[in-house]
């Protein structure tokens, strides 16, 4: 313990300069109090440039010296020639300092790794999933990593809880990246859920917002995908789940939900980029997500964000027939994307998603909404098909930032109308 | 300034933020980056002004479509472009009828560049080729530029042969481009790409060969 203290005093002193090559420091035992004389004498001796860690007092206790290189040999020869037994305690000074910096720049990057990330680029699943424990650990009082259940290979499904306290307060639901080529809506995720956590306390709408609910925030919703995506396939879209009795991989995990499951826009061949599945939440991607929604019990808001065509959507995808909230969330459709073009001109359409995309069952909003969550919404991000799903890595922030206005607007209205 | 048509059957209107709009207006998209794109020259429909369509018994579905298209170099925004298509009512696939007014579009001028071009590949010592065009993250090198283009006006051809109201087409990625030999003054190549299709989300590999007009 003293010897950390000491050295953290050195390193500010030292600073990058490398002045203590081959110095050592010597743990000196004296057996008598001559020697404990003869130590004191060794002090006195300037020339020597000699740093007593712990000063010759008595016999019992160890003396600690840190002995520059220069006068090793001499000091050596002195403790020899005089039967004073000592030992080795740090072999190379300089070399302890190096490996002493390192740490502590590598546990700044741990600990500030959210500050230094790279937000304009695109990562990993394990760099997004260390971002994720960094981002915790910066944050401790508002940031939670919960594992709401493993995908099919096995990966945890991580969900960032924000909350300043409560118990069980109305939340909103966010989801990133639960179709795996859609890269540029993980990344706009973690950029958010930076967002959200350094705004909160700085900005005022978004702190009211997360001092009466609670926000959670799945950034790859489908991981073994996404996974799929940086090894083998960039294009990739559905899980990774094997169906039984078929060479075809993976399940369209955008039409697994329970909402007019099987209905339009769906297909029965395992082979299909639409494929729904054998059942519903057959996925556990799927399934976690809904047992956690279920049992939390308190959901007001549902967001899922896809990737490309600049449209903001509400349900339903699976019927023609209006939402009763139809009006209500349309303008809030409107009043979203309106604030989104603010910001760099971006234009995006809106509307339910059965009559602006195209009819598709079994999806997230729709079960969230068939699920008592009103304010249930469907993004698809930037662009409209010039890079499609291989969007330019420098068109990350500015989408994001863009992104957020929208988000924001949908999430203050939930905040403003609770029920 | 076109007049709005009048047409001969009832008529719908449209709402321009749904699909039979926005999918009537990307194949005006792609039959006018067809005849009109070049290396330096490639639209994006940027807004729908307003939609109709009329269903013409025994034929099909006629849309008509008034709409601003953007360039993607320049970045320039043409209005006022008036689009009919007619897809026609046939057992299988069969290519979407256009006629399609967008004056101001004319006006946009890279015969320079496009000259430039021709001239830097014909003096290639090696015969040009580019491979993953975006890559992963999105990025493509400069000179790879002018061959994303042309292969998207290639493509662009085959998206507009193969769209029908059930269809929204993208060119998703370059897989790889090869310019062939020739013996004349024209540069032919030989692309693979990606096709992206929005309603069945379907990934499709295409080959265009010698599609791709010579730049002159």
């Amino acid at each position: 313990m003293r010897c950390l203290v000491v050295f953290c005093g050195l390193v500010v002193a030292v600073f990058n300069q490398k002045l203590f090559v081959g110095d050592q420091v010597l743990r000196v035992t004296a057996s008598s109090e001559e020697q404990i004389t003869l130590l004191k004498e060794l002090q006195d001796l300037e020339h020597l440039k000699l740093d007593f860690w712990r000063e010759p007092v008595k016999t019992a206790l160890a003396v600690d010296v840190h002995v520059p290189f220069a006068g090793l040999q001499a000091v050596k020869a002195f403790l020899e020639s005089n039967g004073i037994q000592y030992r080795v305690m740090i072999d190379d000074v300089q070399m302890l300092l190096d490996e002493e910096k390192e740490e502590m720049f590598r546990s700044r990057d741990r600990d500030r790794n959210t500050n230094n990330f790279d937000y304009a680029s695109y990562h990993t699943l394990d760099e997004i999933y260390s971002w994720m424990d960094s981002l915790e650990a910066e944050y401790p009082d508002l940031v939670t990593k919960i594992q709401i259940g493993s995908s099919f290979e096995g990966r945890p499904i991580n969900v960032l809880k924000f909350s300043t306290g409560g118990s069980n307060r109305p939340a909103i639901w966010l989801d990133t990246g639960i179709h795996a080529r859609e890269w540029i809506t993980p990344a706009t995720g973690i950029w958010s859920a930076k967002k959200i956590a350094s705004d909160y306390g700085r900005d005022p709408s978004l702190t009211a917002i997360l001092n009466t609910m609670d926000i959670f925030f799945e950034i790859v919703t489908n991981p073994d995908g996404y996974y799929f995506t940086h090894t083998s396939n960039r294009m990739w879209r559905k899980t990774r789940s094997i169906n039984p009795g078929s060479s075809c991989v993976g399940v369209d995990p955008n039409r697994n939900w329970g909402a007019g499951f099987g209905g339009p826009g769906t297909s029965t061949n395992p082979c299909s980029e639409t494929y729904l599945g054998s059942f519903e939440h057959s996925e556990s991607e799927v399934k976690s997500i809904v047992d956690f929604i279920l049992g939390h019990g308190n959901f007001k808001a549902m967001i899922t964000i896809h990737s490309y065509s600049q449209m903001l959507m509400y349900p339903y995808g699976y019927t023609s027939t209006e939402t009763p909230n139809q009006q209500e969330l349309h303008t809030l459709a409107k009043s979203a994307v309106d604030a989104l073009a603010t910001l760099h001109g971006t234009k995006y359409s809106y509307g339910s998603m059965i009559t602006t995309i195209y009819p598709a069952s079994g999806t997230t909003a729709d079960w969230g909404y068939l699920n008592g969550i009103k304010y249930s919404f469907t993004f698809e991000l930037r662009d409209t098909g010039r890079y499609g799903f291989l969007l330019p890595a420098e068109q990350i922030i500015p989408t994001a930032q863009e992104t957020w206005l929208a988000l924001m607007k949908i999430m203050e209205h939930a905040r403003d109308n609770p029920y | 300034q076109p007049t709005w048509v009048d047409p001969a059957f009832p008529m719908k209107e449209l709402n321009t933020s749904h699909y039979p709009a926005t999918r009537a207006a990307k194949v005006a998209e792609h039959y006018l980056n067809y005849h009109h794109g070049s290396p330096s020259k490639w639209f994006m429909v940027h807004a729908i002004e307003r939609a109709t369509s009329e269903d013409i018994p025994e034929v099909g579905t006629k849309y008509h479509i008034q709409f601003s298209v953007q360039e993607q170099a320049t970045k320039k925004i043409v209005e006022n472009c008036i689009a009919e298509i007619l897809f026609r009512q046939t057992e299988g696939q069969s290519t979407p009828e256009v006629n399609c007014t967008c004056d101001d579009l004319l006006k946009i001028k890279t015969s320079d560049a496009d000259h430039a071009l021709y001239h830097h590949i014909k003096h290639q010592p090696h015969l040009v080729t580019g491979t993953d065009i975006p890559d992963s993250q999105g990025n493509i090198p400069k000179e790879m530029e002018p061959l994303w283009y042309l292969g998207g006006i290639g493509a662009s051809f085959i998206m507009w042969q193969q769209s029908n109201e059930s269809t929204l087409y993208n060119m998703a990625h370059i897989h790889n481009v090869k310019q062939l030999n020739s013996e004349n003054d024209l540069l032919a190549f030989d692309y693979v790409v990606l096709l992206h299709e929005m309603v069945s989300q379907v990934k499709k590999k295409k080959n265009h060969s010698s599609i791709c007009p010579s730049i002159i």
